[in-house]
């Protein structure tokens, strides 16, 4: 040690003793080397996306009110338009399921449009219910008898689901009709149908609630009388001049006729009966 | 007496604003940060050497340990220069660079709290304020002279270590780098206030750990 003659040494003396220090010699070389070489993979390597994302984290930090606002208007805005848009959930019957495996450009389409080949890709002719032809895009409904002219061709266009929720008192919206596309299509008899719909097998009954749903829906085959049908009649016709002038096939006397005579006896019969308009003739 | 007053008032303002040196210096790098900027990549080695020995010597003095402060001032340098073209100017560039070092530096220790294996560098003596403070601690010479050197080097970077990391910060960039409050308080991201309750600390922590060396 030295004297006390000597200034004093303070601590920011002593911290200048390390400013004044220096790295070997040689060293700034071989760290200029190594910084090139790490410039030059820095350059070449490709960052990975979310860097820049990462880098916005510190300045959502700083404003988290005006963040969360717009987080949340946001939000909102895309629930109301998802709402509005009525995208199928999933889980909902199978034809609505085939159908949000198709492309998403395809959910532009108009809903009959979608309804018809939903039908015509999971329904058999003999369940094919007689609303669902209705909803077909070849198939228009006018809106009311007296407004439609069949005849140029120039009815006007009128969808039966917007019309059947505008009767019902509901806004016609997308999802409304694809849930009545479903109901049209989907069996609800079948207790399957009904899980598959609303997934809980034993809160849905389906034969009560949706079966008066369904009541206008009919078989077109079961709406078509059989051609024997009209053929008796006609036969009967000329058997039965009184039942002929009333002109009802159906009466009790043809009846009874009907469920006498075979079809081979009728036949046979035909030549041997005769009417007039005031006698009954048979030959033997 | 009027003069003792403006010349600690000339300290106290150098201490607490950047000087009119630094600010020239800060207009130079904008310069050459902008020509980086539009493409002059070149442009990017005259601010390597203009600071690497400033930024080694900070992080140098932050983790006590050349190959360390090497890695990280190299980092940092690379960092800038990949994040050239969001520097806007609001900042001087040695702020900006500074604060890059810094943060990584200050990663690194807390990442490595245990590590405690220092390197000593040599001390230049050919710079008068170290030749004066050395040779007001000691008049030996010769190999006693740099045992004693070594060994005031080993007590200075044992309190240093000791210090926490923030204020080893400070100290650094104050006594050591010679930045001002300001400039400090702007790479740290805290007031100047802070700064300077930090540096106060330090240094009375720094003043009983060498209190043997001081007279």
């Amino acid at each position: 040690m030295k004297s006390d003659r000597n200034p004093p040494v303070s601590i920011e003396n002593l911290l200048q003793l390390k400013r004044a220090e220096r790295p070997p010699a040689g060293f700034w070389s071989e760290f200029d080397k190594e910084l090139r070489a790490k410039q030059l993979v820095a350059i070449m390597e490709r960052r990975p996306w979310w860097v820049s994302w990462r880098r916005l984290i510190p300045a959502l930090v700083r404003h988290p009110l005006p963040v969360g606002a717009a987080a949340a208007l946001v939000l909102s805005v895309l629930g109301f338009q998802h709402f509005r848009s009525g995208a199928p959930r999933a889980g909902v019957t199978a034809p609505v399921a085939a159908a949000e495996k198709t492309p998403a450009v395809e959910t532009e389409r108009s809903v009959p449009a979608m309804a018809a080949e939903v039908v015509a890709a999971s329904s058999p002719s003999n369940r094919l219910p007689a609303a669902v032809p209705a909803l077909a895009p070849s198939a228009p409904v006018q809106a009311s008898p007296g407004t439609a002219n069949p005849g140029n061709g120039t009815s006007e266009r009128v969808d039966p689901v917007a019309a059947l929720a505008e009767a019902a008192g509901f806004a016609p919206a997308s999802s409304l009709r694809l849930v009545a596309v479903n109901f049209a299509v989907t069996p609800l008899d079948s207790p399957e149908a009904a899980r598959n719909l609303f997934g809980q097998p034993s809160a849905f009954v389906a034969g009560n609630h949706f079966q008066s749903m369904r009541a206008p829906v009919l078989d077109p085959l079961a709406r078509m009388a059989p051609p024997s049908n009209e053929r008796r009649a006609r036969i009967l016709a000329e058997v039965v001049p009184a039942a002929a002038a009333v002109g009802d096939a159906t009466s009790v006397l043809s009846d009874r006729l009907i469920r006498r005579l075979s079809d081979e006896r009728l036949d046979e019969s035909i030549s041997r009966y005769g009417a007039s308009a005031d006698r009954f003739s048979v030959k033997f | 007496m009027v003069g003792c007053v403006l010349e600690a008032m000339k300290v106290l303002g150098k201490t607490l604003v950047a000087t009119p040196e630094r600010l020239r210096e800060a207009d130079d790098d904008w310069n050459v940060v902008r020509r980086v900027q539009a493409g002059e990549v070149a442009a990017f080695d005259q601010l390597i050497l203009k600071y690497r020995t400033r930024i080694f010597g900070v992080v140098y003095n932050l983790t006590s340990n050349r190959e360390d402060a090497a890695d990280l001032t190299q980092d940092a340098f690379i960092k800038a220069f990949q994040s050239i073209q969001r520097f806007q100017g609001q900042s001087s560039f040695f702020t900006w660079l500074y604060r890059i070092a810094i943060n990584a530096t200050l990663s690194y220790l807390r990442k490595n709290r245990t590590r405690s294996f220092f390197s000593l560098e040599r001390i230049d003596e050919s710079e008068p304020v170290s030749k004066e403070v050395i040779e007001a601690l000691t008049d030996k010479t010769g190999v006693e002279r740099d045992a004693y050197v070594r060994e005031l080097q080993e007590r200075l970077n044992e309190a240093m270590q000791k210090l926490s990391i923030n204020h080893r910060t400070v100290v650094t960039l104050f006594e050591i780098d010679g930045l001002s409050h300001q400039e400090i308080a702007e790479i740290m991201d805290c007031s100047v206030g802070t700064v300077r309750s930090r540096l106060h600390y330090a240094k009375q922590l720094l003043q009983a750990e060498m209190a043997a060396y001081l007279r």
